[in-house]
């Protein structure tokens, strides 16, 4: 699992860079990098149908989660790159605890770790403001080669920027990745079965088909958007009367969203 | 100064161009990286001091569409060469990273974007169906469309302003359509690739295929004429809640 770790680890930093630094190829778009991993590992570790099927439905509906997250301006974007790789460790993992996917649990544990990965995505949102913040400090202090006509020094500081971008996927992915085996027990013991979380999955997704179809119109503002596949998530956990842990990551999403929104007005 | 050394030059300007958002920063922006690609055609022209009085007058903050910059760049690169006043220069950047970045967002990233991502979420919708090889094509169609609208206008951006000495990017009519078209025809490949998924997916439970897509094709024309004729943001949102309760009531039922 190390190396599978390590090897996902070193593809988000460089998706991560290609995403913001270099290029914006659109390789690193979920919907082309995850059915790409899932392309390779069927080919190379055989990777079971289900987890094909869950790992596709995974990539389309992060796909449009982040669609309309764009990277104008000083806006706050969740970082994609991070969340995809995210769940593709995670279920990896599952699947070496001896997860199995099927009918009855298949619903509970796509809406799960999709959370886990939207979340981790907000997480790490917040560390790339910091890296911002810190490249202020850093093009200041490369003003002084400017003065001094020291030009190639000027230019050496560049590499620095595609380090750090990439230290800071890096480390991410393998320190979300051992808080996730932290609560791994707890994880698999609340993916129970019970089709009727099927209805949650449906109306999660119709959050988001309701999201794409506004966005696309543009009939409302974008800001308002992605607040209602979390208000629908709250409101049918507590219907349902299900474990606390859904509550708690509903809420969790919840808090997230309303930075987010608080964010985006402010930014205008 | 011969002609060879420039377009040498002018290559290195457009590899450096990619990485335009290189040290991206609140105070500064792109700025880094907006210098760090055109540094060599100053290192070109100048000596070390006139280089180091012209650079320090290019230090304030530069924002705009990653793609679109390219314009930019050729227009600097192209007053440059004509030994042009540093303050116009200054002023032509910032007068124009505004208007290129408001035509590339709605371009580029609302419609070409959009468009890829739809193209590329049907062909992983035929790839649950069974389409294997023909998905991972697919994928590079999509990938390779785009990318040639994105080289067209960010290194062909560079070549043909850089040519004429004027911006060479004219938002007509045509232009118009080409974005609109995008727009409508993605929303198109959604709506066909989004059923497809949830049909093979909804087949690995015990529910009935039928049930969920006549569900989900009732949500999307459903939410679409709250959109269209209520135009409200609480309206779209009770109207979710309350089918999704009814669901839930009959469910439990």
């Amino acid at each position: 699992m190390m190396i599978t770790l390590t090897v996902f680890s070193l593809i988000s930093g460089l998706l991560a860079i290609e995403n913001l630094i270099w290029g914006q190829f659109m390789l690193s778009r979920p919907i082309i990098f995850i059915p790409l991993a899932v392309l390779i590992l069927t080919i190379f570790f055989d990777l079971p149908p289900e987890f094909r099927y869950f790992l596709l439905t995974g990539a389309v509906v992060l796909e449009l989660f982040y669609l309309f997250s764009l990277p104008i301006g000083s806006s706050y974007v969740p970082n994609q790159v991070l969340s995809g790789n995210f769940l593709i460790v995670a279920l990896l993992f599952l699947k070496k605890q001896g997860f199995v996917i099927n009918g009855n649990n298949w619903a509970t544990s796509l809406v799960l770790l999709l959370s886990l990965a939207i979340l981790v995505s907000f997480v790490s949102a917040y560390f790339d403001i910091l890296l911002r913040k810190f490249n202020s400090y850093l093009v200041e202090y490369s003003k002084r080669y400017i003065l001094s006509g020291e030009f190639k020094t000027f230019e050496s500081v560049a590499k620095w920027g595609f380090i750090l971008f990439f230290s800071l996927n890096f480390i991410q992915l393998y320190s979300y990745f051992f808080l996730m085996v932290l609560f791994s027990k707890q994880i698999l013991s609340f993916i129970e079965p019970g089709s009727e979380l099927n209805l949650i999955f449906i109306i999660f997704i119709v959050g988001f088909v309701a999201k794409i179809a506004l966005n696309i119109f543009r009939k409302l503002r974008r800001n308002d958007l992605p607040i209602y596949p979390a208000l629908l998530l709250i409101i049918l956990t507590l219907l349902s009367g299900i474990s606390p842990l859904w509550n708690l990551l509903t809420v969790l999403l919840f808090i997230v969203f309303l930075i987010k929104e608080g964010k985006g007005v402010r930014n205008g | 100064m011969g002609k060879i050394g420039l377009n040498r030059v002018l290559k290195k300007v457009v590899r450096r161009m990619l990485s335009v958002q290189n040290l991206w920063s609140y105070k500064y922006m792109q700025l880094y990286g907006y210098l760090y690609a055109i540094i060599p055609v100053y290192r070109f022209l100048f000596g070390k001091e006139e280089m180091k009085q012209r650079l320090i007058k290019e230090w304030s903050y530069f924002n705009t569409q990653p793609y679109m910059s390219s314009y930019i760049l050729a227009l600097h690169s192209k007053m440059l060469l004509l030994n042009e006043d540093e303050a116009k220069i200054v002023s032509m950047r910032n007068s124009l990273m505004a208007p290129l970045a408001s035509i590339g967002d709605s371009f580029f990233w609302f419609n070409l974007r959009t468009f890829l991502i739809a193209f590329c979420t049907l062909s992983v919708a035929l790839l649950v169906e069974g389409f294997k090889g023909t998905v991972f094509v697919a994928l590079a169609i999509g990938l390779a469309f785009f990318n040639y609208v994105h080289f067209y206008y960010r290194m062909g951006g560079f070549k043909r302003t850089f040519r004429h000495g004027r911006l060479a990017f004219k938002f007509t009519k045509k232009f118009y359509f080409f974005e609109k078209t995008l727009n409508y025809s993605s929303y198109l490949l959604f709506v066909v690739s989004f059923s497809l998924v949830l049909s093979k997916v909804f087949e690995m439970t015990d529910v009935k295929t039928s049930i969920w897509f006549y569900i989900f094709i009732f949500f999307m024309i459903a939410d679409y004429l709250v959109i269209k004729y209520i135009r409200r943001e609480w309206a779209v949102f009770l109207f979710n809640l309350a089918v999704a309760v009814l669901l839930v009531t009959w469910g439990i039922i």
